[in-house]
């Protein structure tokens, strides 16, 4: 491989892993550049004036890990598109609901998902609670549509939004850590609503403190032992989502790189293997999603726990 | 450095590929065992089988996911 050839594919790989980026501080996206060499603002993106990406050298030093002003604008917007068709879908058929005549496939469709959320969550979940399976459902659909998204030929949505003018656009909200890590921190806050409510302050400190070993020697101990396993729970929930739907992509993005050498028919060849492959741990993923969080919900409710 | 990055990141996929190929391994050998003894309990066994097999990938899958970002990504 020549010299040349390797900054390309470098340049090619770090283009389909950049996200649309905007700086809260000054309306900029970052790393592009607008036809005149500008720095590339919001409002000529939105007035289709046309931005490009602009690579920075590696010279410069990574970009920081955490960046708390900028906003990932494009898995913010696919998140919300597929969530408001997630609710948009149900609710049409559930005002639509008939139990006489004949079913549509919709309906159908959406009684199945329901039924099947239903059963998982009454096996694990044994208290009454309202809130437990619309979170469940919430989270196995919402996860799945955006999975789905990795179906997506890795190079359609990133050529479309370049003819748009728009530099960059990562279509797989769920390869962002940001969106898992998110989902998972909303979980964690859910678990201590459950613990709260269901067992109080006095419940939540006697669990931290008293839970393997009943007796006030092995308080600290117990308490560094909860703790670790009670933060471990968020983390690798979020974690474990990213770390799928990333490696998904990453290995497409790579199938893609050998199309390089002039043979169009290696990247379909496989592909489309993969692509079938990858079906199994999209729906697996949005289902262990859903499980984990109905399993740690269940046990931060518990009273007998 | 880069180069250190590169077989950093080769052995954190090895080591998790080895790892995950393990457990996999034997969960699924396990399921089957369980599937075979008792065919009545499979369909609840295959919920969990999935359910643990999502749990012994998570790990590996993390590493791997964590690896590419060391050659290709932000680090």
């Amino acid at each position: 491989m020549s010299d040349n050839s390797e900054k390309d594919v470098h340049q090619y790989i770090e283009h389909h892993l950049h996200f649309l980026q905007v700086d809260l501080r000054d309306g900029t996206v970052v790393n592009a550049v607008t036809k005149d060499g500008q720095p590339c603002h919001v409002t000529d993106i939105l007035t289709f004036n046309g931005c490009k990406a602009a690579h920075t050298s590696k010279d410069a030093g990574p970009a920081p890990l955490i960046n708390p002003h900028t906003v990932n604008v494009d898995s913010l917007l696919v998140s919300f598109v597929l969530g408001a068709l997630f609710i948009g879908l149900f609710a049409a058929v559930a005002r639509k609901f008939t139990t006489t005549g004949k079913p549509g496939k919709l309906q159908t469709m959406v009684e199945m998902a329901v039924l099947f959320i239903d059963g998982n969550v009454k096996s694990i979940f044994t208290r009454r609670s309202r809130l437990i399976a619309p979170v469940a459902i919430t989270s196995f659909i919402w996860i799945l549509l955006m999975n789905i998204m990795d179906l997506i030929p890795v190079d359609w949505v990133p050529d479309l939004a370049g003819l748009l003018g728009v530099p960059y656009f990562r279509v797989l909200p769920t390869a962002d850590a940001n969106i898992t890590m998110s989902m998972a921190v909303s979980v964690f806050v859910l678990m201590f609503w459950y613990t709260f409510t269901r067992k109080g302050v006095m419940g939540f400190v006697k669990d931290i403190t008293l839970h393997p070993f009943n007796h006030p020697v092995m308080i600290p101990f117990n308490f560094m032992l909860e703790s670790i396993s009670l933060l471990s729970k968020p983390i690798s929930l979020g974690l474990r989502l990213f770390g799928n739907m990333f490696a998904g992509e990453m290995i497409f993005i790579m199938i893609a790189l050998l199309n390089t050498a002039g043979t169009f028919y290696t990247q379909p060849l496989l592909s489309v293997p993969w692509a079938i492959f990858h079906i199994l741990i999209i729906c697996l993923q949005a289902f262990i999603f859903m499980m984990l969080t109905v399993v740690y919900l269940a046990s931060a409710a518990d009273e007998n726990e | 450095m880069e180069e250190l990055k590169v077989i950093g990141a080769g052995l954190m996929m090895g080591l998790a590929a080895l790892g995950g190929g393990i457990g996999l391994g034997v969960l699924g050998g396990r399921f089957l065992e369980a599937a075979a003894r008792q065919p009545d309990l499979e369909k609840s066994l295959m919920v969990k089988f999935f359910l643990s097999a999502g749990l012994t990938d998570a790990i590996p899958m993390i590493s791997l996911a964590f690896g590419l970002l060391l050659v290709f990504g932000v680090f």
